[in-house]
Order: structure tokens, then sequence, then C-alpha cells
């Protein structure tokens, strides 16, 4: 198991400013190579142009949630596909809906970054 | 023969006849004792008590005969109430009218006649006669014919004494039945003179009100040994009462909320409506009568359905709020464990500590305004005292409830409000109003491609008016007098209760304000308008 998240891209979703800026924060001090967006609809344009390994998306977002990027996330290239994590507070998305949508891991909010990392390693 | 001519006024003195109710009953002693003083003061064998309708003459009472009636056309008492004095023929034998009447030719074999008109006592119009006969010629004398005139007044007497009787009979048992009413009747009702005295009430006044007789005797609305209070647990003045309001304006005042403290007991809920009388026909009231009905169950079951719509609608808010409290939390998390990394090590970083624990600050403000908010819409707000309160205040804690709702939904909110409105209500009430018609617009918007809602504050004369207007395409004519109407509603099963929009027209109107639909503008628009609370210095 890797002990940070050095080397990899990483895409940050979340609508709330703060919430996105700590959450930078967070992946960064892991050693991530991390850009942030602030909805579904602006991270598919950076997805667009650029190859992400790992992408940490907020669930309910006002442009394009955490299930309209899932989706666009889907229709990418087996070999482009990055990770998906959603970070959500309520119960939007079964675990079979989940599975389908390609999503690797649903992050109860709020929760410890520090374990969020933790957890995250364990998928790579 | 000669058949006698109609009355001139025969469909009158036909419909008076019937109206006396007399035709065909029984005989009576009171009659009977007057023909038989007629066969003995005239000296006849047969004395009558004739009335004639249509077709015949009926005899009332009859003395010397045996036949109940006979026809109208060979009656001599038909001639008789022709003429306003007595009617004699003393040979019907040598009288051209009579000479070849069944009646005369064959049994009785009449050949004396002597009828004194019988007057109806409401028309004064003849309806028979009181009338002697004899099988032989005859004469009366002047004291003879007196006295039949006489008898035939009393004929009157009786009459008129018996439609005295029937209708005090008729009055009576309206009494009766008007008295049992108002002895079983389920509301409480209580008579007052002109300065509030009581003077009567029924049973059920003492039944509602639950109290003594002794403890409503002798009282006026003023001196009341209770408690009575209004909706929002204020005193009820005593010269507010309904009915000392009704004595003292000469209005109708209907269905006033009073709750009634008596010791050791729940607050019993009446609804009043009390009437002004002008017995004495003058120009102020001279009583009043007051009706009142235990609404307490009523209120039960209506606070039961205004928290249930109320518990709905903060149902439909859940999810926003959860949403909207995860995301400060995350952040408090988050920052909390980067301050933590901060400080920790060899060299901690005070700056930048610092700089997240204003965050966690912040953010925490952030947590207790939903949380204030929320408090403010969920409590109980039964018994609530009015309090001065900033309609901004309200707006705002109200929309931190739902702000997280709107924005996942792309509803733009727009507001607009001014500062230093302040009004006199329970926030609780307004906030849940406001909330019923953010979630109205919120429900109404799902189908629109525009979203957005604008929420305006402002002074309009006397009162704050609140404009919340969505970018809907305005009600129908049709449904705009309905959506006031409880249980009525547009939205899916399962999904509105019907109530919202006349719980919150209620509420408003309890503080003496105006919840209505604004068919002036181009879109969807509801204004609340209440009375500003302008400090009397």
């Amino acid at each position: 198991m890797k002990k940070n998240l050095k080397g990899m891209s990483i895409l940050i979703v979340d609508d709330d400013p703060d919430l996105r800026e700590l959450l930078s924060w967070d992946f960064s001090s892991a050693e991530g190579e991390v850009e942030s967006a602030e909805s579904g609809v602006s991270a598919i344009e950076l997805i667009r142009k650029k190859k992400f390994d790992l992408i940490f998306s907020d669930m309910r977002m006002p442009q394009g949630d955490g299930r309209f990027l899932a989706k666009e996330v889907l229709k990418l290239k087996k070999n482009e596909k990055p990770l998906f994590f959603l970070y959500s507070g309520f119960n939007d998305i079964s675990s079979q809906e989940a599975k389908d949508l390609g999503i690797t891991h649903i992050f109860s909010k709020p929760s410890k970054i520090s374990d969020i990392i933790d957890d995250i390693l364990k998928f790579i | 023969m000669k058949k006698a001519p109609l009355h001139p006024q025969e469909l009158d003195r036909l419909m008076a006849l019937n109206n006396l109710q007399i035709m065909d009953s029984i005989s009576e002693r009171e009659f009977d004792e007057l023909t038989l003083i007629a066969s003995e003061i005239c000296n006849t064998p047969i004395a009558l008590i004739s009335l004639i309708d249509e077709k015949r003459q009926w005899f009332k009472s009859k003395v010397g005969l045996s036949a109940n009636e006979t026809p109208k056309d060979l009656a001599f008492c038909a001639h008789a109430i022709l003429q306003n004095d007595i009617f004699m023929v003393n040979d019907a034998t040598k009288d051209e009218r009579f000479f070849d009447n069944p009646l005369v030719t064959d049994e009785p074999y009449i050949q004396f006649y002597a009828g004194a008109p019988i007057l109806d006592p409401n028309s004064n119009l003849p309806i028979g006669t009181l009338c002697v006969i004899d099988n032989k010629p005859r004469k009366l004398t002047q004291k003879q014919l007196e006295a039949l005139k006489g008898l035939s007044n009393q004929v009157y007497k009786l009459l008129e004494l018996r439609l005295k009787v029937s209708s005090l009979t008729r009055a009576n048992q309206k009494l009766l039945f008007q008295k049992t009413a108002f002895d079983h009747m389920s509301e409480g009702v209580v008579l007052q003179d002109k300065m509030g005295n009581i003077i009567d009430y029924n049973p059920a006044a003492l039944k509602v009100l639950g109290v003594s007789a002794e403890r409503l005797n002798g009282k006026t609305s003023n001196n009341f040994d209770w408690n009575c209070i209004r909706e929002n647990g204020s005193i009820f003045p005593a010269e507010e009462h309904p009915s000392m309001v009704a004595l003292r304006s000469g209005q109708f005042v209907s269905n006033v909320i009073m709750g009634i403290q008596l010791p050791s007991e729940k607050t019993r809920w009446i609804s009043i409506t009390s009437t002004p009388l002008f017995l004495d026909n003058g120009p102020s009231p001279s009583h009043s009568v007051t009706t009142f009905a235990d609404i307490s169950q009523q209120r039960i079951a209506q606070q039961a359905l205004f928290q249930n719509a109320k518990m709905t609608s903060l149902g439909e808010m859940a999810g926003g709020i959860a949403h909207e409290i995860n995301t400060p939390l995350a952040i408090i998390i988050s920052a909390a464990g980067q301050a933590l990394n901060a400080l920790s090590g060899d060299a901690p970083k005070l700056e930048m500590a610092c700089g997240k624990l204003n965050k966690i600050d912040a953010t925490a403000v952030r947590i207790s305004k939903i949380v204030r908010g929320l408090r403010l819409f969920s409590h109980d707000s039964e018994g609530d005292p009015l309090e001065e309160t900033s309609m901004k205040q309200i707006i705002m804690d109200s929309l931190a409830l739902c702000a997280e709702k709107y924005k996942y939904s792309g509803i733009k909110l727009e507001v607009n409000i001014s500062d230093n409105i302040q009004v006199l209500v329970v926030p609780t009430q307004i906030s849940q109003v406001i909330l019923n018609l953010l979630n109205n617009a919120f429900d109404a918007l799902e189908k629109y491609e525009e979203k957005w809602v604008k929420i305006t504050l402002a002074k309009k004369d006397h009162l704050a008016q609140l404009k919340i207007t969505d970018s809907g395409k305005g009600i129908p004519k049709d449904l705009q007098t309905k959506i006031m109407q409880p249980f009525f509603t547009t939205k899916e099963v399962g999904k509105g209760t019907g109530l919202g929009l006349s719980i919150s027209k209620g509420l408003i109107e309890s503080f003496k304000g105006h919840l209505y639909y604004d068919d002036s503008s181009e879109n969807t628009c509801f204004i609340v308008e209440l009375p500003l609370f302008e400090k009397t210095e």
C-alpha cells in the first residue's frame, strides 16, 4: 500500500469554496497534485483537457451534481478512467447505483480528512 | 222555489268559514245550550246553528231535527245570511220563494222560519245563522227577536273564544317546543338585559362554561369569577365580551374565540356569537342573546393538523438541512485537523493555525444560524406570547432552512429587505408562513426552465409588506379562490397536505394582517401584510 498520494493527479469538486480550499490543502499535504472545480459542469471541462488519476467530488451541487459527474466519467475510455470518490452527507445514491455508475467508494460527510485519505490509499 | 243568490263576498265568506275549522266538528255543549235556549224563548220545536258552505248547510247544533245537513239550494238560512237583521218567514206555504221547497212540502214541513246571521269574528262576514223553525205559521214578539239576536251574538262570542283558545294552544305548543329546544340544545344560550345582567340561560350554558348555576345567577359579563383569555393568552377584558360589545354597539358580533379558565381545570375554548335585541323598539339594544359552543376538541384537532402540516413541510426541507449542516461540519473537521497539524512538531505555525481557527469560528456561526432557524420553525408555538420582532430577522432565519434546497435545485434567490421593520407577532408562526410560501414556490418551479424567487420587504403605509414572487406564470383565475381553502392542493398525492395556505392565511389574520394572491403580477406573487409595530412615545 502506498504511503501517500505522491505522483497522483487529483481533482477536487465542491461548490463550497471553504471546503474546496481545505480539501485541496489536505490532498496536497498528502503530496497529491491537486486541481479543483466548483461544479460537475466545470469539472468536466477539466477532465476533457487532462487525465486525472482520482476524482473526489461532493454530491449536491447546483451546476451538475455528483451523479451527473459520475455518468460523464463513466463515458471515458477505460485507460483514462480515474478512481471516483463521492463525498455525500445524505443517502442520495444506493450501493447498487454507485456500482452501476462506477463509483469507487462513497465517503460519508462529514468525516475526518486524514481518515478519508487513509481509506483512499487502500484503493490505489 | 227561488234559490238564494250568492253573498256579494262569497269567496271571502267561504274562506272565513274554512279558517274557523268548525265544519263537521263534534258537538259542543256551549253551542247546544244556545240552541236549547233559543227554542225555549221562541217556543219553537226546532232551533239550529246552521253554517253555510259552498254546497250545504251543516248544523253545528240542533234541537228538534234529525238531519245533520241539507243542500244549500233548499236552505232558508242561505237567504238569511244575505241581510244584517233577522230574516223571518211567517208562513212558508204562502211565500213564493219557499211554497214548493221540499223542506216545506215534506219533512220537517217548515212553515215558520226566523234566522239571525252569525258573523265570523275575523272578517265579520256572515257564515251561518242561529235560527228557529216551526211547522205552523207564527210570529215572534219584539223581545223574542231581540233575544234571538242576542243569542246569535253569543254564538259569535263563542266562535271568537274558540279561535283564541286554538291560537293560544298553538302558541303554547310552540313555546313548549322552543323551551324543549332551549333546554336540550348543545350550545349555551344566555339572555342579558341592557346592563348586561344575566336574566336567563339554558342548561347547556352551565355545561359549556363548566360552572354551577350559583356562579352564573345575578352576574353580568363584567363580574364573572373566572378568567377569560384570548387565543394568545392575554386577558380578555370584560368590556370586550361579545355581549357587552353587542349591547354597546347594537351590532351583531360573531364567532369570537374565548378561553375560560377555572381553577384546576384545563382551559375551555368557546366560540361566542352575540345578537343585540331591540325589544322596546328603542334606538339602543334592550337585551342581548348570546350563544356559545365548546370548541376545545376542535382546537385540539386543529392544532394536531397544524403541527402535522408543519412537520410535513419540515420533512420536505430535512434533506436540505442535513446537507446544509454537513458541509460546515466537514469544513470544521477539516480545518481543525489542519490547525492541529500546524501546531504540532518542532516549529508550530501559529499564524496558519490562527487562520484555521478563524475559519472554524465563522463556520460554527453558519451552523448556529441553521439551528436557530430550525428551532424557530419546529417548536410548538401554542400559547407563545406576541413579540416585537424584526421582520428581517424572521425572514433570514427562515431562509437559512431552505437556502440549500434552493441552491441545489438551481433556483436563484433574490432578497431585497429593508431594515427596521418591526412587527408584533409570534415569530415561529410567521416563519412557518414564509417557509410554506417558499416551499410552494419551490414545488411550482420544478417544471419551469427559468427558476428564480424574489423576496422583498418594504413599508407600505402602516403595514410591513412582504412579497414572495417566483418565476412561475401565475395561478389560473378559477383556482385563485380555491387555493386558500383547507385541503385544496394541486400537488401530487402525498406531497401536499392542502393545509399550507389556509393555515398560513389564518395565522396572518390572527395578527390582524392579510395574506393574498396578487393577481396584478405577471408572475406568481403572494403578499403578506402585517401591521407595523410602532412605539407610541
